[in-house]
């Protein structure tokens, strides 16, 4: 051979194998750039163990976790054990941790503007008003206390945080904030079956941080801005050996709200505290002292919370978390009272304690939740000592297709209001009073073949008031046509319980020097309505690729058993007769009570909600919803509609038999006359109350809308990472335009002031304009521990109103850091 | 206005779609698990044939193998089915999650013919397949049940069986 040959091979064996090098590099040498740059005829030069070492290096799951971490995530509230989200009967969504941070929200409630199904309205910087799918403001043009949200059970982890005062959440009472959330768990739809009374609209579950080996020892998140707004949260945590992990943590919020001015319902106008004491004083609005209700106007919301966790695993069969808090809340919102002002300070102070038990396969949860509660700051009658106990126990049998869950659970909630008092006869119960209520209750979950499921919950509740067994239930097929679709069709009931104003109500307001009766009593109802939904679901859940997650819930319920604060009657007592002017001299009380409604409501809606990973770079998230309520069968009449019929009727009694009482008047007997009409009863006075004006407005409505849900609302949020370090999220929150009618949207205070030419038209009404707002969060990482950010809410300072009455909601400009460690 | 625009972006939601980088590795790790697997000798075929039931990505990244490499020899067939027994004789056949709840079918098919049945979803070792790809802590790992291996008249290297987890 040749030597010009042997080189040519020499110089082509070398360069080949230099090739051949370059083809295959050693694997523990190769960059993550670089397998990424691989094709897969490159990577199969490699064997098994090889592409595998490659796959952890190129982080190729690392696409695959993000569609695991956004798109394929677990529930547990949904069927009270863990399963997949998409397999969830139910409609549920879950935000994580990641998702709520990401998206700069600065507060739970902030955070649910993610959630399809529910609404959030800014009343005051940091104070929302939150409802899953509405129902709200039943029965419509009355007190504002009925368009609160009392069909919405919250919880924290699993242990029930509701007002039973009057109904509904006070949400600047949770004791946990963001930063100790690993996510918020949502159901909706009626849920009574699985968590009791109130889960009616559906469940929102809070749930606090696992301790476990990768928790950061330390963890402090904080962002302060505009508004003289800060929040913070603090925590330490660790997983102390296999079987004790423990942690502690406190979070803090103030915020100020853009005025130090109230509204006044009856001047249709923002104004000082001062103003408003004149004015309150000169034309009899009301005998509050408003310095004593409002000596902080300008604060919107401060509240600290400090709470610690405590886990013990001793084996797989026996574990408990023991979790205990404390929390101070101050809270400018909007009234559950009936003041001429929209605004009431609410405050709080109390404690709670959790404990969850695994035994041996039953699960145990019970608490203890202790509040000093201030329903209305500088009002008598409004303070109550709280005391909430509940214990749930059930536990899962399982078998090959069938799965079991028996439980039983006890709850029990007492209001005393004696330590708050000056004299018994001032508060609102003067009593320590009780709503008890016990429940058995099963659920069966049955697999016949591998793609359909079949669940039937059944909870039947007994209530101390009303003294009655309250059934509620689920019934629920679920279809999997293939692992990337899923119909499902739901059955259920749920009902509301009763609350303490309904149920125990013994309070006199003394109405001196203020037009209309003297006194108006609130009494007590032992036999109370609970509100009971109805509803039927389909829903349709795919994944047309495996980066995008649809959800579609179209839903139809029905709604009755409705209840309100109305006057059962208008007495007169006379006990003397003023010659000079003909009249009686005498007191008047309106007597009122939580009286039966017979309306009932129906609402259809649509829900789509769509999550897509794009890339690594790119994530999407959006939801729209749609729905509409009727009301059949609704006197449309308030509280001082119906006292005025009484009135009416009562002047005609009291001409007619005071010529004969005058005598026994006279001699010093006290003679009390009295109207329990309702409306509707006697038609015969049509013409002597049409010039009262009243008949006019008390009709009977059919097929009426309420419109106190916007009938459309969506958000459209994005996640953008042009690199590793930077993230921009960005989102979009429209709803449209409502009616939110109270009882003082015509009041003859407020039109009197047209009449008097004080003003053209009411400049705030219910009627509010749709909205849209731009929410964006700019975060830098400065390495895996510390992440610094910029955090705007309502970044055009679109400023409006966002609630009936309430403040304008604009921009809010933050700034603020995360640091683990 | 709004509305339309909303309802437009879940149509783009709809219509963007991203493979993944799990169906390539997907494809190679059953391109390697051939390696690992003895068929008899008997099989007189000179392509190598690897059965898709349904659509699935892989396929698309199987096909790229295939024009690249090939197995003991025999350039690899790739064949999308809509039944296993459009492909009878397959010696890997792969059955995607969206087909699993069709595993049944597709033992009783393959019984007493040599064919490696691959999986996707929890659980399918148990139900018949040889090898199971399950995801754990965010990561592809791919589980091996020698028995089902083993009862489809093939041989299974123990190192594969190492490297995978062991289902018994």
């Amino acid at each position: 051979m040749k030597l010009r040959n042997i080189i040519t091979i020499l110089l082509m064996m070398i360069f080949t194998s230099s090739l051949l090098a370059q083809e295959k590099k050693d694997v523990s040498k190769i960059t993550k750039g670089e397998v990424l740059q691989m094709t897969i005829e490159e990577l199969s030069a490699y064997d098994l163990e090889e592409v595998m070492k490659l796959m952890d290096i190129a982080g190729a799951s690392s696409l695959e976790e993000l569609y695991e971490l956004l798109l394929n995530k677990d529930v547990t509230s949904a069927s009270k054990s863990e399963e997949s989200l998409f397999d969830s009967p139910l409609s549920t969504t879950v935000l994580s941790s990641t998702e709520i941070k990401a998206s700069g929200a600065t507060s739970i409630e902030e955070a649910l503007r993610l959630v399809p199904g529910i609404i959030v309205r800014e009343k005051s910087n940091g104070n929302y008003d939150v409802q899953i799918r509405g129902g709200q403001n039943m029965p419509m043009n009355n007190m504002l206390i009925y368009a609160e949200n009392t069909t919405t059970l919250v919880m924290i982890d699993g242990r029930p945080v509701f007002n039973y005062g009057m109904g509904g959440i006070l949400w600047e009472t949770m004791p946990v904030s963001l930063g100790e959330l690993d996510r918020i768990e949502v159901v909706r739809g009626p849920s009574s079956a699985l968590y009791g009374p109130n889960a009616v609209n559906g469940v929102i579950n809070l749930i606090t941080k696992d301790i476990d080996k990768d928790t950061p020892l330390v963890s402090a998140n904080f962002q302060g801005g505009s508004l003289s707004t800060y929040i913070g949260d603090f925590s330490v945590a660790q997983q102390l050996n296999e079987k004790f992990s423990a942690g502690i943590s406190g979070s803090l919020e103030k915020r100020n709200r853009n005025t130090d001015e109230i509204y006044a319902i009856y001047a249709d106008e923002f104004m000082s505290v001062d103003k408003y004491d004149q004015l309150n004083t000169s034309q009899a609005w009301s005998n509050d002292d408003i310095y004593k209700m409002m000596d902080e106007s300008e604060i919107a919301k401060d509240k600290m919370g400090v709470n610690a966790y405590l886990d013990y695993v001793a084996n797989e069969n026996l574990s408990f978390n023991v979790s205990g808090g404390y929390l101070e809340s101050q809270a400018n919102t909007s009234t559950i009272g009936d003041n001429p002002t929209p605004y009431n300070i609410r405050s709080s102070e109390g404690y709670f304690l959790n404990l969850i038990g695994n035994i041996y396969g039953f699960n145990l949860q019970t608490s203890l939740n202790n509040v000093e509660q201030d329903f209305c700051r500088g009002r008598t009658g409004w303070q109550q000592s709280t005391e909430q106990y509940n214990v749930d126990l059930d536990y899962l049998f399982k078998w090959d297709k069938l799965s079991f869950r028996p439980g039983i659970s006890y709850q029990s909630v007492y209001y005393d209001d004696r330590n708050h008092i000056d004299e018994i006869g001032d508060g609102f119960f003067n009593n320590r009073i009780a709503l008890r209520n016990f429940a058995v209750s099963g659920r069966f979950d049955y697999t016949p073949i591998e793609k359909l499921r079949l669940v039937a919950a059944l909870r039947s509740e007994k209530y101390n008031v009303p003294d009655k067994w309250m059934p509620s239930y689920q019934f629920i097929a679920s279809y999997k046509i293939n692992e990337n679709n899923l119909v499902r069709a739901v059955y259920s009931r749920a009902n509301q319980s009763t609350f303490m104003i309904n149920a125990y109500s013994n309070y006199n307001w003394n109405r001196k020097d203020l037009p209309g009766p003297d006194n108006v009593h609130f009494g007590f109802n032992n036999n109370p309505n609970m509100m009971v939904m109805d509803m039927i679901e389909l829903g349709f859940r795919t994944r047309p690729s495996k980066n995008i997650l649809l959800d579609f819930e179209l839903f139809y319920n029905k709604a009755k058993d409705f209840s309100a604060l109305m006057p059962d009657s208008l007495g007169y007592t006379v006990t003397d007769f003023d010659f000079t002017e003909e009249v009686p001299i005498g007191s008047q009380t309106l007597y009122t009570s939580h009286r039966a409604l017979d309306f009932d409501s129906k609402q259809l809606g649509l829900s789509v909600s769509a999550e897509m990973v794009v890339s690594k770079k790119l994530q999407l998230k959006a939801h729209l919803n749609w729905q509409q309520t009727k009301v059949n069968n609704f006197t449309d009449a308030n509280r001082d509609q119906i006292a005025t019929l009484q009135g009416g009727e009562l002047s005609g009694i009291v001409a007619a038999n005071l010529p004969n009482d005058l005598p026994k008047i006279l001699g010093g007997t006290p003679v009390t006359y009295t109207s329990s009409l309702q409306q509707g009863e006697n038609l015969a006075l049509e013409g002597a109350l049409d010039e009262l004006g009243v008949l006019k407005q008390i009709e009977v409505l059919d097929n009426e809308k309420n419109e106190a849900m916007p009938s459309f609302w969506g958000s459209l949020s994005l996640t953008y990472k042009p690199i590793e370090k930077l993230a921009i999220t960005a989102q979009g929150y429209y709803y449209d335009k409502y009616y939110l009618y109270s009882q003082y949207e015509n009041d003859p205070r407020r039109a009197g002031l047209i009449e008097a030419g004080v003003k053209q038209e009411m400049e705030y009404s219910g009627n509010i304009d749709s909205k849209f707002i731009v929410n964006t969060k700019v975060n830098y990482s400065i390495n895996e521990n510390i992440d610094l950010f910029v955090n705007a809410r309502n970044l055009l300072n679109n400023e409006s109103q966002e609630y009936v009455f309430m403040d304008k909601i604009g921009a809010l400009y933050l700034a603020g850091f995360n640091i683990n460690f | 206005m709004l509305k339309k625009g909303f309802i437009l972006l879940v149509l783009v939601f709809m219509t963007i779609s991203v493979p993944g980088q799990q169906s390539m590795f997907k494809a190679l790790f059953m391109f390697n698990f051939a390696k690992y697997i003895e068929w008899p000798a008997s099989s007189n075929q000179t392509e190598f044939v690897i059965g898709v039931y349904g659509n699935d990505e892989i396929i698309t990244e199987l096909k790229k193998l295939a024009a690249a490499r090939k197995i003991n020899n025999k350039s690899i067939v790739v064949k999308s089915v809509k039944s296993p027994s459009e492909a009878g004789n397959a010696h890997i056949f792969y059955i995607p999650p969206s087909k699993s709840g069709e595993i049944d079918k597709v033992t009783s098919f393959f019984t007493g013919k040599s064919t490696l049945i691959v999986s996707d979803k929890d659980g399918l070792c148990k139900k018949g397949a040889g090898i199971n790809y399950v995801m754990q802590g965010g990561k592809m790992k791919f589980e091996v049940n020698k028995a089902n291996i083993i009862k489809q008249k093939l041989k299974v290297d123990p190192k594969l069986i190492s490297l995978g987890i062991e289902i018994k």
